[in-house]
């Protein structure tokens, strides 16, 4: 009796102290439970506040099987409202695993509808995870900029393209944790509630994109692509004072709401990502750098050489003979061989320092990952040609987003900005936590020498230039047009298969922005593929458009002298 | 005889009887209490988490119409309506804008005065 004493006695001790860790542990995780509650992600708006990224609620539904009474049942009621692994789902219950993910990204109503019916049979064992899911309400509209959401290693959603894995430390906020006991039912103590830390939520990402404008690019890209039929096209707005990316956007594209739909190619953001020969947009780097070391004025007279120029060992021809241009017209004209003469000038190393000074060779530090930076040999790899084939945009490779901004510089008086695509950080209440000012690179050019330039690409858009048909009624415009030809990966160039470019700005004066228009290889080119006759009327139609949506006055009056202003009431109907 | 008998009677103690009743009394109503008062605290409890699930579902319902609104007033959204027919938009023609501007120069005589209408002044 004593032994049988001593032995429950020196049990009973063995399990209160030796052990008592190890039990206590083993109680708690059956009762007290780390919950997590969530951060809510910032969301994404334009710079008027329009909503790009937001978060709709949903619920991730969790099962703990330890408090499942009937198993059966529950799995009928789940299978029913969800679409789940019934095999799996039952295995797990039977296992009694303490949490088990039964489906994620529950629509609200779903998850209140299973709620109920799981109520009316009185059914325990299943919790709801509030969560969000992330909308971007305008589709595939901007979709390469804001890019989108995926889980990660930790079963976490981080961004992975654009915007949301730029910003995504600022975005994403931080989880609370809420420290909880549950009784044996399974139903949260309220009394015993331990360490709590209110989660915070992410901060709002304002960018300087203005929808209006965005949709302008997006219709007129969508409207060229169906009638040109490139391989791919792109535009890139920018206001130059500031460098703010006012639209961006690609063809082809893909909806962020569906990212798993999207093709590889489709998933390339080309205003940033694509690597083209400028091709003569390129011009105004050694025409402005000409100018600016005094080497020349427009009014100097450059010889031609009647369109065929001989120089190491190989000939440069323009497309029309010429005589002698003013180096004004060199540029009008787009004379390949006045170019060249003003680079030979010039000298390689200094040429190449211009070239570097525009922002070519560089990422542009707009910021959006993937950017890439392009290819500018340095002078020592340079073959004996390179100085009259590089000023006309070839042995060099840029982005489209490079190009608006170095004809930026000369619409912004020889100032080069950094572009810039987030406005400022704001809270949930509109409070801006870090405004982001416009960042001044360096001095290009000087005011004399970019207004020299200006001058020129005026005249392009102008009778007896290549652009005419970048002209806007009632807005003198600027531009310089590019067709180059497509490098082939074996070497050499394609036959038949171009790049075409417009770069220009608008209004002439006081520019509201500048922009490229990027027509890659046209399929359907019936006039010619040039990049006057292509790209300049995309500048066009979007410039007629973004005019009226910016409100600027036409330099022709367009008022009649007794207006009918019974007639000026606009009509927007709805049935 | 009066004398004996009261010396053989035992006497009640009202004292210690009144003391322990008291001391019971005391100890049974703060049990009572605690039990009570505990009891009302997981009622408190139950409240609480039965209001914060509420206040969540409302919130959540807020957010989930919220976003609703957002996507149904989206430009994607709206320019689908437009393509559809559901409403109409006419473009206002050039011709049919009058623009009016405030002339720069103005004399210091066409400054704008300060006016009262009140009687008396």
């Amino acid at each position: 009796m004593a032994v049988i004493f001593s032995a429950f006695s020196f049990r009973l001790v063995h399990i209160q102290l030796t052990d008592h860790e190890k039990y206590a542990t083993k109680a708690a995780e059956k009762h007290v439970r780390q919950q997590i509650i969530y951060a809510r992600r910032g969301a994404i708006l334009d710079t008027k506040g329009e909503v790009l990224a937001d978060n709709e609620p949903v619920r991730n539904i969790v099962i703990d099987a330890t408090h499942v009474t009937e198993p059966s049942v529950l799995v009928d009621i789940l299978s029913s409202k969800l679409d789940i692994n019934v095999p799996q789902l039952t295995a797990d219950i039977a296992a009694e695993k303490p949490y088990i993910r039964v489906q994620r990204n529950v629509n609200e109503l779903v998850a209140l509808d299973l709620q109920n019916a799981l109520s009316e049979r009185d059914l325990r064992g299943v919790y709801y995870e509030t969560g969000t899911k992330r909308i971007y309400p305008n589709s595939a509209m901007l979709g390469h900029t804001l890019g989108y959401l995926a889980l990660n290693d930790e079963d976490e959603y981080v961004g992975v393209e654009g915007i949301e894995r730029m910003m995504d430390e600022q975005l994403r906020g931080e989880h609370g944790h809420r420290r909880i006991e549950r009784d044996r039912t399974g139903r949260e103590l309220v009394i015993y509630r331990g360490q709590h830390k209110d989660p915070r939520d992410g901060y709002n990402i304002r960018l300087t994109i203005e929808m209006g404008l965005q949709q302008i690019v997006e219709s007129e890209l969508d409207a060229a692509m169906e009638k040109y039929q490139p391989e791919n096209a792109s535009v890139i707005l920018m206001r130059p004072r500031t460098g703010e990316i006012l639209a961006i956007a690609s063809r082809p594209h893909y909806d962020p709401n569906h990212p798993s739909e999207a093709t590889n190619d489709s998933r390339i953001n080309r205003a940033i990502m694509s690597l083209v020969e400028p091709g003569s947009t390129f011009k105004i780097v050694p025409t402005g750098a000409a100018f600016n070391e005094s080497l020349v004025t427009p009014e100097t007279m450059i010889f031609c050489e009647n369109g065929r120029f001989q120089y190491g060992g190989r000939s440069l021809k323009d497309h029309r003979p010429y005589g002698s241009l003013s180096v004004h017209n060199i540029l009008v004209k787009s004379s390949n061989i006045g170019t060249a003469k003003l680079a030979i000038q010039m000298g390689d190393q200094k040429f190449y320092e211009y070239i570097r000074r525009f922002g070519f060779g560089e990422k542009t530090g707009l910021g959006l990952p993937g950017e890439i930076a392009g290819i500018l040999h340095p002078v020592h790899r340079w073959s004996g040609i390179s100085i009259t084939r590089i000023p006309m945009g070839h042995e060099i490779g840029t982005t489209p987003i490079q190009m608006v901004n170095a004809l930026s510089v000369i619409a912004n008086g020889g100032l080069l900005m950094r572009p810039q695509i987030v406005h400022s950080i704001t809270d949930a209440s509109g409070q801006t936590i870090k405004p982001f000012a416009p960042e001044q690179m360096r001095r290009v050019l000087s005011r004399d020498a970019a207004r020299a330039v200006h001058s020129a690409l005026v005249d392009v858009t102008q009778p007896g230039g290549t652009a005419t048909r970048a002209q806007v009624p009632g807005f003198p415009s600027a531009g310089k047009t590019g067709t180059a030809q497509k490098p082939s990966p074996t070497g050499g160039y394609m036959q038949g298969k171009y790049v075409l470019t417009f770069v220009g700005y608008l209004p002439a004066e006081n520019p509201a922005y500048a922009a490229v228009v990027l027509v890659d290889n046209p399929s359907n080119a019936t006039e010619g593929a040039y990049g006057g006759l292509i790209a300049a009327p995309i500048f066009a139609e979007i410039g007629k458009r973004a005019m009226r949506y910016l409100d600027l006055r036409p330099a022709e009056s367009a008022i009649p002298d007794e207006p009918e202003i019974r007639k000026a009431i606009p009509v927007l109907s709805a049935r | 005889m009066s004398k004996n008998r009261r010396k053989n009677g035992n006497s009640i103690e009202i004292s210690t009887f009144a003391k322990w009743g008291v001391i019971f009394t005391v100890i049974a109503v703060i049990g009572v209490s605690y039990v009570s008062m505990k009891n009302r605290l997981h009622q408190y409890g139950e409240q609480r988490r039965t209001l914060e699930r509420e206040l969540t579902v409302l919130r959540e319902t807020n957010r989930a119409m919220a976003s609703q609104i957002v996507i149904l007033c989206s430009r994607d959204a709206l320019q689908q309506k437009l393509d559809s027919g559901f409403i109409q938009m006419i473009p206002i023609p050039d011709d049919r804008i009058v623009r009016l501007e405030m002339n720069p120069q103005r004399s210091p005589s066409a400054e704008l005065q300060a006016v009262s209408n009140q009687m008396g002044f």
